[in-house]
């Protein structure tokens, strides 16, 4: 018993000081301070049962314990041996006396687990029964952990966390009750957005897995949670598909699922929407085999979010309403608030602003009714889009400042960053380039800080695109090229920067960008625009033509490839099929950037089109641009 | 229990005047490392606030699960749910499933429907919910205490490293802006760290760190009380060696007790 305790100076002299007190006491009343010292506190009752004698011998006991210097009242529950006394002869005990551990903590889960109506006595007994019989803990850390979980009581998790942690940081934990332990400290890490914490929790309960084959698929599942919050996908979707395996062989059927859904959000994440349909709809068919109505709901408005950016606006109407019923029929508010922010998305995508208002509007309701202030400050910041959008500048900056100050409110910086960079684009909508580089700055400086890099290069793509809009081409070339370096996986970058060399007239350039953005993303719309828009500064129209059809086909209504299909029409000399092309894109939803890049390829046709259509093309345009007048 | 405390009389002073109205301060924060004596003094001051006939209640944050819904309800279980009105109202209003339907006088309202109003996966939303809770509760108490004086809540083993890390946001934040602007209400926290400076309500506040016990006179009521023969020397020696931790002291001392087993 020389052994200092814990490291301290202090904690060895207490320790000594204790083990002293202990041999000056008769051997049954020393008995009853180890047992005692098991329990976070204890009465007579439970200090019979922990030591298996009558209950007017322990009362007796208990009279006796409370005339000692270390035990204390514990707030209507009897008394407690000191935290620090507690730490220092329960290690003693554990060195020494392992077995009569187990048997008195047995005999304590044993005791509190007589009132499960108790959270506190519930908690108590998962404790013991993590030393006690590590498997039974095991399993009740597992149970009630989910439990708390998915009702968020989340007090009640972390005091199960740290109940297990207990043991844990002392060396009394092992194998698979270890694992559960440090998994579900990886589960409270994650929704305290504290990602490396979790990692490491996650990775200690993986270690101690132990043959458990839900805990390890658990613990990868959510390492790869923590993976996709980092925005490192590559890493996330290696964990999906290998929690993914462990799930099939065990038959869980909603950790598949989820498995699954989460593999369709990183594809989502990705550009891969094909994919991400896929796994959707593949997700989708198991939650509904499981009668899982959220998870079901979820994957329609997944789906929903990949026909929006396929462009294929009914059929993303169409689930968000599907997912809205859902939603609404098991009560989900904050779900229904999404969906409805959603069908506003598609209304703003088909350029029916008055929609997008009124769904943005109908959300902002619910999400203040149930107060969720995120969804409160992105509905405003939404609105924000839909005034930008209608040249209402000065009512989008007043929204844009108003979630502004709710993201502040609730230290959400990212969110914060999100509007100061909306800002900076409003300012360049308006072509006050001072104030959109100010506000550009400071957005890039706050995304720097948060450490996101995919955020900061499409602060770069903004200055890209400013500089483009003002034809300062060499510059626009260095803002994209600042974006890619930042950001190389995203093919974005490589469109715009080819978009600015098409406008330089360097086409190989060009032609270089846009097969770099073919291998990142080969489906996207834009790709299929910018060959066609290639082509046809080429001079070479059937290709122009042939492209804006493709891009047509991954995205319609899409007013710019409309546009250039117009033009190229023109250009081969079809008048008739010309103007057909170009009513179209000025009846459906187009904005003004469209008609402005139509109006800069208009000057590229050919001297073979009659100058009085080109006139009259041109006409048409600024008439529509007309409606854009800043106001 | 032997008191190891038995020599605080400044500390009990501080807490008497506060209690009585001679200092402006409402929130005491207790601040010391284990075993110097923390709870014992919170316990000795609830004695003094009972023996004040000033209602009273208190939370142990060591003991199992306590999240922000516990110390709302405990005030109100302790002091009767009938002077929280809003704070009922509030929470039925909250489990309502529509705006159309009502639950007034359907559901009883109780800890489990608090926690369940509190129980939401959105962390903006519970936010918002420990807000609005907390408002509710804060217009009742004003209404409440403005009647009947002063009320004291002890919160014990507030320790930022073990409590729940929503608790402790709303706690030094929501929770003691509040106290702030509720004249009747004495707030006591004790723990090995104690919540940091805050600008809304540091200026009601007074800090006190527990000093050592290493003064051989702080003892000699307390050796007396256990009938132990031991000289000052004796007691100075023990100071000593245990640098005033009254914990350490204490159990050291207690070895020279008889009782009843082997020398």
């Amino acid at each position: 018993m020389n052994r200092p305790q814990n490291g301290s100076e202090r904690d060895r002299l207490l320790a000594e000081a204790t083990r002293e007190f202990l041999k000056r006491l008769p051997p049954s009343l020393a008995e009853a301070v180890w047992a005692a010292a098991v329990p976070h506190w204890f009465d007579g009752e439970i200090l019979a049962r922990i030591l298996g004698i009558p209950e007017e011998d322990a009362a007796a006991r208990y009279a006796r314990l409370q005339e000692m210097p270390f035990v204390q009242p514990a707030a209507g529950r009897g008394h407690a041996v000191h935290e620090l006394t507690r730490r220092l002869l329960l290690d003693d005990l554990w060195r020494d006396r392992q077995e009569a551990f187990r048997a008195w903590s047995r005999r304590a889960a044993e005791a509190f687990e007589s009132r499960p109506d108790a959270p506190d006595f519930l908690l108590e007994s998962i404790y013991h029964w993590l030393v006690a019989d590590p498997d039974r803990g095991a399993d009740r850390v597992w149970n009630w952990g989910a439990e708390w979980n998915n009702t968020f009581q989340y007090a009640r998790l972390h005091a199960l966390v740290q109940a297990g942690l207990e043991h844990e940081e002392a060396g009394r934990l092992e194998g698979r009750a270890r694992g559960w332990v440090l998994f579900r400290k990886g589960q409270l890490h994650i929704l305290y957005n504290e990602y490396r914490a979790a990692k490491t929790a996650l990775e200690g309960a993986l270690e101690s897995a132990s043959g458990d084959r839900q805990l390890e698929a658990n613990c990868i599942k959510a390492l790869g949670d923590v993976h996709h919050m980092l925005d490192e996908y590559g890493a996330a979707r290696g964990r999906y598909e290998e929690a993914l395996d462990i799930y099939r062989e065990i038959g869980a059927r909603l950790g598949e699922a989820n498995c699954i859904k989460a593999l369709g959000d990183v594809h989502y994440m990705l550009d891969e929407y094909g994919a991400a349909r896929g796994r959707y709809e593949e997700a989708l068919g198991i939650y509904r085999e499981i009668g899982d109505r959220l998870g079901e709901a979820n994957c329609i408005q997944a789906l929903g979010d990949v026909h929006l950016q396929l462009g294929e606006y009914g059929a993303a109407r169409g689930r968000y309403e599907e997912a809205l019923g859902i939603y609404r029929e098991i009560s989900d508010r904050l779900g229904e608030a999404n969906c409805i922010w959603a069908l506003g998305d598609v209304h703003l995508r088909l350029g029916e602003y008055g929609a997008a208002r009124g769904q943005y509007e109908e959300a902002l309701g619910i999400y203040r009714e149930i107060g969720a202030r995120r969804g409160e400050a992105n509905c405003i910041w939404a609105l924000g889009n839909v005034h930008l959008r209608l040249g209402e500048y000065g009512a989008a900056r007043g929204r844009y400042e108003e979630a502004l100050g709710i993201y502040r409110e609730i230290s959400d910086r990212l969110g914060e960053a999100n509007c100061i960079k909306a800002l900076g684009d409003l300012w360049a909508d308006q072509e006050e380039v001072e104030k959109a580089l100010a506000f550009l700055d400071e957005a890039e400086a706050r995304f720097s800080a948060l450490g996101l890099p995919a955020y900061v290069a499409w602060v770069h793509n903004s200055r890209g695109n400013l500089w483009h809009r003002r034809e300062d081409h060499a510059a626009a070339v260095e803002a994209y090229t600042r974006a890619i370096q930042a950001w190389p996986q995203e093919g974005a970058f490589y469109r715009n920067r080819a978009d600015t060399f098409i406008e330089m007239g360097d086409f190989a350039a060009a032609a270089a960008d846009l097969e770099q953005a073919a291998t990142l993303a080969p489906e996207h719309p834009y790709l299929a625009l910018r060959r066609a828009q290639l082509a046809f500064y080429m001079r070479d129209y059937s290709s122009a033509l042939r492209h804006a059809q493709e891009a047509l086909v991954r995205r319609s209504p899409f007013a710019p490839a409309a546009l250039l299909a117009a033009l190229a029409h023109l250009a081969l000399g079809d008048e008739g099929e010309a103007t057909r092309a170009l009513e179209t894109a000025i009846q459906g939803p187009h904005d003004k950037e469209d008609l402005e890049d139509a109006l800069r390829w208009l000057e590229r046709l050919p001297e073979t089109v009659p100058p009085e259509a080109v006139e009259r093309f041109r006409e048409r345009l600024r008439e529509a641009l007309n409606r854009f007048r800043p106001r | 229990m032997r008191p190891i405390h038995i020599d605080r009389k400044a500390e009990l002073d501080l807490f008497r005047d506060i209690l009585e109205g001679r200092r402006a301060e409402r929130i005491l924060l207790v601040e010391a490392p284990p075993g110097r004596g923390k709870t014992l003094l919170l316990l000795e001051y609830q004695e003094i606030t009972a023996r004040a006939g000033m209602p009273c209640a208190a939370l142990d944050l060591r003991l199992g699960s306590v999240g922000v819904s516990d110390v709302l309800t405990t005030m109100a279980e302790e002091w009767g749910w009938e002077q929280f009105p809003a704070f009922r109202r509030a929470v039925e209003d909250m489990l309502r499933p529509t705006a159309e339907v009502s639950v007034s006088g359907v559901v009883q309202i109780g800890r489990p429907q608090v926690q369940v109003v509190l129980g939401q996966e959105d962390r903006e939303v519970r936010r918002q919910r420990q807000r609005l809770l907390t408002d509710a509760l804060f217009q009742d108490l004003r209404a409440w205490l403005g009647r009947t004086g002063r009320a004291v809540l002890f919160v014990d083993t507030y320790n930022p490293g073990t409590v729940d890390p929503e608790l402790r946001e709303w706690l030094e934040g929501v929770f003691l802006g509040q106290v702030r602007r509720c004249e009747g209400l004495i707030v006591v926290i004790a723990g090995q760290q104690t919540p940091p400076p805050n600008v809304i309500w540091e200026a009601c506040c007074h800090r006190l760190h527990l000093r050592p016990l290493d003064d051989p006179d702080d003892w000699i009521e307390w050796v007396r009380a256990a009938n132990l023969a031991v000289s000052r020397e004796v007691v100075a020696a023990f100071c000593y060696r245990y640098r005033g931790e009254p914990l350490d002291i204490a159990t050291s001392l207690s070895m020279l007790q008889d009782w009843g087993g082997a020398r």
